[in-house]
């Protein structure tokens, strides 16, 4: 891999790229971090004091590189960048105390859709093993835990794994992990955005109950060939992109689990097990005219694991192809196609789902303060759950919506409906899905509120609560399955000064929650997993507070509590949830050392999930007729696992070549070696009474104690 | 050198990373105790045991000192008693008695103040069942067995046979008792017909004794239907891994319980069965 890196290097070799004008660096960044500029349109500082290419990875940086040797001054507001000219200082601070309030309300005019958390990746965040996961980022945000530690699956708001709509360019995934959970398929380099949505969800989403995920890919290069390698220890990528033609763009990028350094210990150990994965992300882009806008994306990845329990594989494979047009200045459309195919399966289980997808989404803005948003769709699944009978279950999923966003001075409301009708053998069930927000966001405050309804047809029933596996069953609607729904109100307030204080109070209830009569065991009891699941209600609540100084500091406090209720478990009685985190702390800080060195800090608390303990031993007598003792567990989820709390620091180094841009990434996560649970288990201390079994413990493996990391990336 | 740098850096960050276990909680000790019932009774017997013991915190424990009752159909069939053993800590104590079970038998076990409640499953109806002989690509003759069976339930196949190997000559030169495997699977109102494909295993060392020319193998095929909780318990202990040490990784499994006033599992099953015989020649 090194050698092949040097080679292309050496490759690269000079160019003769002429320098970009002020107004080319404004459209790269645009594209480039899907930002909105305000400025005059008679600021430009000439071309004599901007740089040839912006080397940074941020924003921030950027702009500093574009403006650093002109008088020129900029402020990130959200997504909005105001670029101001000023002659000394002092005027900065007249700005600051008299022109910033408007620029706020400008900042909100143009803000995203309402409700929309953005995630920007950022590969300088330490994170586990140093591999850059934008999914991972999504925890910085209040009201977020991962499913377990270092685990790239997220819990929202009292909800459950599964309840997460994660989209791939306007395409559902049905599994987004790699490495049984600890990695999302998400590559940093191939994504443009990520938005967030835990409140208020924007009427045209629907399927699952907790969250949404909306990631874009990015579109390739329009003006030459470029590319990306990194090296980890986990992964090693490759990025390409470039134009095809006049009118074309391309992008391909892969990450192959299978040369980092992690690899070697699967060769070390091949006789206990093997591990494999790889993922390929393709993007082209063709653009007719300035009204018609043609995207394919092709993904596929896959995962294969053998070890001394068990074997199996999951995999992905996603196309689509998405046609933009723009009837006027003010209105468009989508239209989306695509095919998805995931399947899993060990030695015994087996899970596939094939998805068909027809969708048209359109928005008009009128000229009295509203925006129309309406869409329809189809989307044909064939589900084929198998455990020891393979049963198949085909699901038509009609959906249609409409929305309005109005805006007026301070004032925002979002109204609108999503209605689906989901056709499956022997029943239909027909859903609605309103969806209110409403926010006043006079001069530094904003006050906002919303109330929905999300249904979630699809559920994942899964064997561990730790780790994905391909023992993990996907299932649907059926005959007597009906959808889960989940029913949220929240309100909040943020203030805009020094720094951003928001506060969220959100109340959800649940319904048709769906969980195995017998735990975790249920999947192998029947070849029908309809006649071993249980359908239950939740509730969750809960307070969230942020503060944020961005990009310098950020700390975020959540309080929750999530309770399940199933008639035919512990008698009808509310039981905590295990994905119940009472309290959760995260902090970010950023240190800019030098201008081509920063550090980075990450520090979280989380109280300790639920599992259920035994309460006793009992002889059990085995299908042949002998005795074992064993434990008896009684209730569900008695158990509160101790708080995680971990610092993880990384330090990014980030040097400029002729041709290419280079960052260097060193990183140690869990510094200060906190006994984390990665995984909770049984375990057996000796008896005092030697003639009795040993004494039934609960006991804590904590895997990832300060574990360094590495990773270099070089752009060209 | 690349791969002894990478297998050095693992190796060393396996070493700092990884805790062992650290105990976060340990069964509180207690007295208290709790009666468990154990049984599996067959319908096809007329001799049965139940097995109980204490379930406690430190362990379980024989008990021999209950007053044990059983009931068919409301009436009282049986008292049985225990005497206790030497080792209390390894086995529960057994309660034998002497009862005759139809389908739709309602049958109660009382233990203590705690009570077991069943119901006679009904047998399965097999709308046929056939055995084939085929040659596998090494050479060696397979048998299998497929059954169609209609039924509401749960269900167990057992597969045992005797193969006798002949000489040419017709005199006998080998007996082998062999198995196939156990097949657990469930049967309802939307699936109540199901084929059923046992393999007899155990074949290929009856064909390698020297001499043996044909095969005479005579089978039982044995269809038992049980109750849910059966069912799930035999699963259950598919699905443990109690003593292995990699599963401490795995979530715990939960027994099935039917027992009120008490834990443990009581269940009776229904069987049929079709015995086969056929002959195959080997070379």
């Amino acid at each position: 891999m090194s050698h092949f890196l040097i080679i292309l290097l050496c490759l690269l070799g000079p160019g003769s790229a002429p320098r970009p004008t002020f107004q080319e660096h404004i459209n790269a960044l645009r594209e480039r971090f899907d930002v909105v500029f305000v400025y005059d349109a008679d600021l430009d500082p000439g071309e004599e004091v901007l740089p040839g290419e912006l080397k940074s990875d941020s924003l921030e940086g950027c702009l500093d590189e574009l403006l650093s040797n002109a008088d020129i001054a900029y402020m990130v507001r959200g997504r909005t960048v105001v670029l101001f000219r000023f002659y000394k200082r002092d005027t900065l601070h007249l700005y600051h105390s008299a022109i910033r309030p408007a620029m706020i309300r400008a900042e909100r005019v143009f803000r995203d859709t309402p409700g929309a958390v953005p995630i920007e990746p950022m590969p300088q965040m330490p994170q586990l093993l140093g591999e850059s996961d934008p999914l991972k980022l999504a925890l910085l945000s209040p009201g977020i835990v991962p499913a377990a530690e270092g685990s790239a699956s997220i819990i929202v708001r009292g909800g459950e794994p599964d309840g997460n709509l994660i989209l791939l360019d306007g395409v559902p995934f049905y599994n987004s992990s790699h490495l049984m959970g600890y990695l999302s398929v998400f590559d940093d380099d191939a994504i443009s955005k990520i938005r967030l949505y835990k409140g208020h969800f924007p009427t045209r989403y629907e399927g699952r109950a907790s969250s949404v995920i909306d990631a874009e890919g990015r579109d390739g290069a329009d003006d030459r060939l470029r590319g990306s390698i990194g090296v980890g220890i986990l992964t090693d990528k490759l990025l390409l992109e470039g134009p095809v033609g006049k009118n074309t763009t391309f992008l391909i990028s892969g990450r192959f689990f299978g040369l980092g350094i992690l690899k070697s210990v699967f060769k070390v150990f091949e006789k206990y097990g093997d591990y494999t994965f790889y993922d390929v992300y393709g993007r082209v882009t063709h653009t007719f005219s300035e009204r018609d806008r043609l995207r394919f994306t092709v993904f596929r990845g896959n995962d294969h694991m053998r070890d001394t329990l068990v074997s199996g594989q999951w995999g992905t494979t996603l196309a689509s192809a998405a046609w933009n047009h723009r009837f006027s200045s003010s209105t468009e459309a989508t239209t989306t196609l695509s095919y998805q195919h995931y399947c899993s399966s060990d030695d015994n289980f087996s899970s596939s789902i094939q998805d068909w997808r027809a969708a048209f989404d359109a928005s008009s803005h009128m000229e009295n303060s509203h925006t129309l948003r309406w869409g329809g769709g189809y989307s044909y699944r064939y589900l084929t759950p198998t455990t020891t009978i393979t049963s198949h279950h085909p699901v038509h999923d009609f959906s249609a919506y409409g929305e309005d966003e109005w805006r007026k001075g301070c004032w925002t409301a979002v109204a609108g409906i999503h209605i689906n009708l989901y056709a499956v053998p022997g029943n239909a069930y027909f859903t609605a899905q309103p969806r209110l927000f409403l926010q006043y966001a006079p001069d530094r405050w904003r006050l906002f509120g919303s109330a929905g309804r999300m249904v979630q047809p699809i559920h994942a029933l899964t064997s561990s609560q730790t780790v994905t596996l391909p023992s993990d069953l996907l299932v649907c609607v059926s005959g007597n399955v009906r959808p889960m729904t989940s029913d949220q109100i929240s309100f909040g307030a943020e203030y805009n000064g020094w720094a951003t204080v928001t506060a969220e109070a959100w109340v959800k209830r649940m319904e048709g929650v769906l969980e195995y009569k017998d735990d975790r065991l249920g999947h192998v009891v029947s070849g029908y997993w309809q006649n071993n699941v249980v359908s239950g209600e939740g509730r969750a609540a809960g307070l969230e507070i942020a503060v944020s100084k961005q990009p310098w500091f950020q700390l975020s406090y959540t309080l929750s509590k999530s309770m399940r209720r199933f008639d035919q478990i512990d008698g009808g009685a509310w039981f905590p949830s295990s994905n119940e985190h009472r309290h959760s702390i995260v902090t970010t800080m950023k240190q800019d050392i030098t201008k081509h060195f920063e550090i980075r800090e990450l520090w979280i608390w989380i109280s300790g999930g639920y599992i259920t303990v035994p309460e006793r031993y009992s002889f059990v007598m085995t299908p042949s007729g002998q005795f074992k003792q064993r434990p008896v567990y009684e209730g569900r989820n008695n158990y509160q696992l101790p708080a995680s709390h971990r610092l993880d620091i990384s330090a990014s180094v980030h040097f400029n070549g002729k041709h290419s841009q280079h960052r260097l990434t060193a990183g140690v996560y869990n510094v200060y070696a906190a006994n984390n649970p990665t995984f909770a288990t049984l375990w057996y201390k000796q008896n005092p009474n030697p003639s009795a079994p040993d004494l039934l413990s609960v006991a804590v493996i904590s895997v990832f104690r300060v574990l360094p990391s590495l990773s270099y990336s070089v752009r060209f | 050198m690349l791969r002894s740098y990478h297998i050095a850096l693992l190796f060393i960050l396996a070493a700092v990373s990884c805790r062992p276990l650290e105990t976060v909680w340990t069964f509180p000790a207690s007295d208290d105790r709790e009666i468990s019932i154990q049984g599996y009774l067959h319908g096809r017997d007329s001799i049965h045991s139940v097995w109980c013991s204490y379930a406690k915190a430190d362990g379980a424990v024989e008990a021999a000192d209950l007053d044990v009752a059983v009931y068919v159909n409301g009436k009282l069939v049986d008292q049985p008693t225990s005497t206790p053993s030497d080792y209390p800590y390894l086995h529960p104590a057994e309660y034998t008695f002497k009862a005759f079970f139809s389908p739709g038998d309602r049958i109660k076990i009382k233990a203590g103040d705690a009570c077991a409640a069943i119901s006679v499953p009904e047998p399965p109806d097999t709308l046929y069942t056939t055995m084939n002989v085929s040659k596998g690509l090494d050479g060696v003759s397979r048998v299998k067995f497929e059954s169609k069976i209609q039924g509401n339930g749960y269900y167990r196949i057992d597969l045992m046979a005797t193969v006798r190997g002949f000489n040419a000559d017709g005199h006998l030169v080998s007996v082998s008792q062999v198995t196939g495997p156990s097949q657990l699977f469930s049967l309802d109102n939307e699936t109540t017909v199901q084929s059923i494909m046992v393999p007899l295993s155990g074949l290929k060392l009856a064909q390698s004794v020297k001499n043996t020319a044909y095969l005479e193998c005579t089978a039982i095929f044995r269809i038992s239907a049980m109750n849910r909780e059966l069912f799930t318990l035999f699963n259950t202990w598919a699905e443990d891994s109690t003593e292995d040490i990699f599963s401490r990784f795995a979530d715990p499994v939960h027994f099935p319980n039917n027992v009120q006033g008490g834990i443990g599992l009581v269940d009776v099953t229904s069987e049929v069965e079709r015995s086969f015989t056929i002959h195959a020649n080997i070379k």
